[in-house]
């Protein structure tokens, strides 16, 4: 079956046929809210991104692939749960399975030697606390792996753009990281 | 910091060129201007360590393995999904069925109730409501009293 019969089925309100398709697809979206959110609320999110769609399937236009107009959705769903985080917490959010020893590590200075564990913990909070709009544009281009002209159709937006925020992005990870690279 | 294009001959545009060219984007002139602006900037030079550190860590998180609660996790959240929505038109059918039924219990107050029992005070009090409302429809209401440009 292919996804438009699955949707088909899966707007008829058949779970079975929705299983299948967000199975094709579930792998891809758990890396990218790997990227967004701590790896303790992947799940959470992810669940939350897939009963949306399920709620919303009937608005589902065709006009993009099902996977980008998933995408869209978790990518919202993500990035209001960072929000009601930061809100809750009046705080930075941690990232990664390192958590709270990353915030810790960045307020060391220079001369602490960087192992690679750290220094992994240091990229994983910079990229945490890089602005929404940023960070969706690199884990697109770093690990979907699209192209710029990919991005900007699915995003929505201008190729121009789509380079100035890639850039704004490495611009912030390197202010923040350059120091720590030294060595 | 916003999206504008950075200044030429900046570091800030060098920084530019090389994100471009860290995606294989950049033209050969600009990787021409990258080449004559790294031998003297030292800053420059780290960036492009710093990106690849980064697209590094982001594949190694990417391709780190899929937790274990993803086994089954499509059906259990379709499952999941199905019973929400079962559940919230169950919901939405005994509210309709209760509004129908509050309707119904309205309208057998209003026109039944009070032909039974017509001697008690308060049908009494809702007779005379309706004898009030019917003459206020039938009989235009009377302005001449009213203050003018009220």
């Amino acid at each position: 079956m292919d996804d438009a019969e699955l949707l088909a089925s899966a707007r008829a309100g058949d779970p079975d046929a929705f299983a299948t398709l967000i199975g094709r697809y579930e792998t891809r979206i758990v890396r990218l809210v790997r990227g967004m959110v701590p790896e303790s609320d992947t799940e959470d999110v992810t669940q939350e991104a897939f009963l949306k769609a399920f709620r919303k399937i009937g608005n589902f236009d065709g006009r993009s692939s099902f996977y980008t107009w998933l995408y869209r959705i978790t990518a919202n769903t993500a990035m209001d749960w960072r929000k009601k985080e930061r809100h809750r917490r009046h705080a930075p959010l941690p990232e990664g399975p390192e958590g709270d020893d990353a915030v810790q590590s960045l307020e060391a200075g220079p001369e602490t030697t960087v192992t690679r564990r750290e220094l992994a913990a240091r990229i994983d909070t910079a990229i945490a606390a890089l602005p929404d709009k940023y960070r969706e544009i690199l884990l697109l281009r770093e690990i979907e792996g699209l192209s710029y002209e990919e991005i900007s159709k699915e995003l929505g937006m201008s190729k121009g753009t789509v380079e100035s925020r890639l850039f704004r992005a490495r611009e912030r990870l390197r202010e923040v990281l350059t120091p720590w690279m030294q060595t | 910091m916003n999206d504008e294009p950075p200044p030429p001959g900046s570091c800030e545009r060098i920084g530019l060129l090389l994100s471009l060219s860290a995606d294989g984007a950049a033209t050969p002139s600009q990787s021409a201007e990258i080449d004559a602006h790294l031998p003297k900037c030292e800053a420059c030079r780290r960036a492009p360590i710093v990106d690849l550190a980064v697209r590094r860590r982001l594949i190694e998180r990417a391709g780190a393995a899929m937790p274990a609660w993803l086994e089954g996790f499509a059906g259990r959240t379709a499952r999941l999904a199905s019973n929400e929505i079962r559940e919230a038109r169950a919901q939405n059918r005994l509210l309709w069925m209760s509004a129908a039924a509050a309707l119904l219990v309205a309208v057998t107050v209003q026109f039944i109730a009070p032909s039974r029992g017509a001697s008690s005070p308060a049908s009494q009090d809702t007779a005379s409501v309706r004898e009030s409302t019917r003459l206020a429809l039938i009989r235009p209401p009377d302005l001449r009293g009213a203050p003018e440009g009220k």
